[in-house]
């Protein structure tokens, strides 16, 4: 698994998809018919760099490249941190 | 929502993805106070939106790069992963410290960055011949030449991305105008990759306050389409551009372009804007 093309691939439909339902759910929202589409379609976008982040992970360990894998890995135990912080702090 | 205001969402989204695509910047310091005085937002909506803009020029940009390998992904997850820590330990210390003087502060390194951006020429240290070291990395230029290069002072690189991490946390401003300097000044990374792994790494820092925005449902969501639409798109015609433009000139330009975030950030210190 080749960690450029990996991740690349992963940011491509991330994007392709949160975009398509961005622009379908604007004009649903836009004409009147609520913003669930658009709202679902943010989140795609929002969560695509977490993914690619993930998906850098799994390609690096399967390269076995170990120093990098724990990079990785160091990095989505930060964030996961961050944002249990964040909901603690934010009780809506 | 209006249809101009939307075209004017668009435009600034366009504006801010090619220059993120360009030079490895966020756009919140052009998204913030365009949504507060252009646009009428409330600084937390104008940040919401912009953290969504952000990622979607971030993505979109990184699309290219990432497989392009102009983009270290390496190099961006260990980065990254202070600069985390740094926004953590920002948002919890906020409010212990004035945001103006840390606006201050970051305008004068900023600022710094900016004429030795200028004055220095780019410092590529090569990697020994068959030396297959943890932090020597390549790529292709767009001539199809191979560029090797050999990172440097990577834990001070790492120190001094919680600063920023810091510092971008608790103002809302500069990540990829102290990393990208950063990058190509300290750590000796060639412009040509500094930007662009910068450009990959924005959207990881902005994803942790957007989703935290997005499930507290602070975000505006027609805004942050239009700007996401916009920044997309730009940042597409950003990656297009920055084939056509040579390092040194690159390099000259962000120094220019540091100067005015400077300005722009003394600006927000001082209240005027």
């Amino acid at each position: 698994m080749n960690l450029n093309r990996s991740t690349a691939m992963t940011l491509r439909i991330g994007i392709a998809i949160g975009m398509a339902m961005i622009a379908a759910g604007l004009a649903m929202s836009v004409l009147g018919y609520g913003d669930a589409v658009l709202s679902a379609g943010i989140l795609v976008l929002i969560l695509s760099p977490l993914a690619g982040a993930i998906v850098s992970f799994i390609a690096l360990a399967s390269e076995k490249d170990w120093f990098w894998t724990s990079v990785a890995a160091m990095l989505l135990a930060i964030t996961a941190i961050g944002m249990v912080i964040a909901a603690l702090r934010c009780p809506k | 929502m209006e249809a101009l205001i939307l075209l004017g969402l668009l435009t600034t989204g366009s504006a801010a993805g090619v220059l993120g695509a360009l030079f490895g910047l966020g756009g919140g310091f052009i998204f913030v106070p365009v949504l507060m005085l252009a646009f009428g937002l409330a600084p937390a909506e104008a940040i919401s939106v912009s953290l969504i803009g952000i990622i979607a020029g971030s993505v979109g940009a990184s699309t290219v790069f990432v497989d392009k390998g102009t983009a270290n992904v390496r190099l961006g997850l260990l980065l990254e992963i202070t600069t985390a820590a740094g926004a953590i330990i920002g948002a919890l210390i906020a409010g212990l410290l004035e945001d103006w003087i840390l606006m201050c502060i970051f305008s004068a390194v900023v600022l710094y960055s900016g004429i030795r951006m200028a004055l220095n020429p780019e410092k590529v240290i090569e990697p020994a011949e068959g030396s297959d070291g943890r932090f020597a990395f390549g790529y292709e230029d767009d001539g199809g030449k191979e560029i090797r290069y050999e990172v440097q002072n990577v834990k001070g690189g790492m120190a001094i991305c919680t600063a920023a991490g810091m510092v971008s946390s608790m103002t809302g401003v500069g990540g990829g105008a102290v990393k990208v300097p950063l990058m190509n000044l300290y750590m000796h990374v060639p412009i040509k990759a500094a930007s662009p792994t910068s450009s990959y790494m924005i959207g990881i820092t902005a994803f942790s306050g957007a989703i935290t925005y997005f499930l507290a449902g602070t975000v505006l969501l027609e805004y942050a389409a239009g700007i996401a639409i916009g920044a997309f798109a730009g940042s597409l015609a950003g990656t297009a551009l920055s084939k056509r433009i040579h390092a040194k000139h690159l390099r000259r330009y962000f120094s220019v372009l540091l100067f005015a975030v400077a300005l722009l950030v003394l600006l927000q210190a001082g209240g005027i804007l």
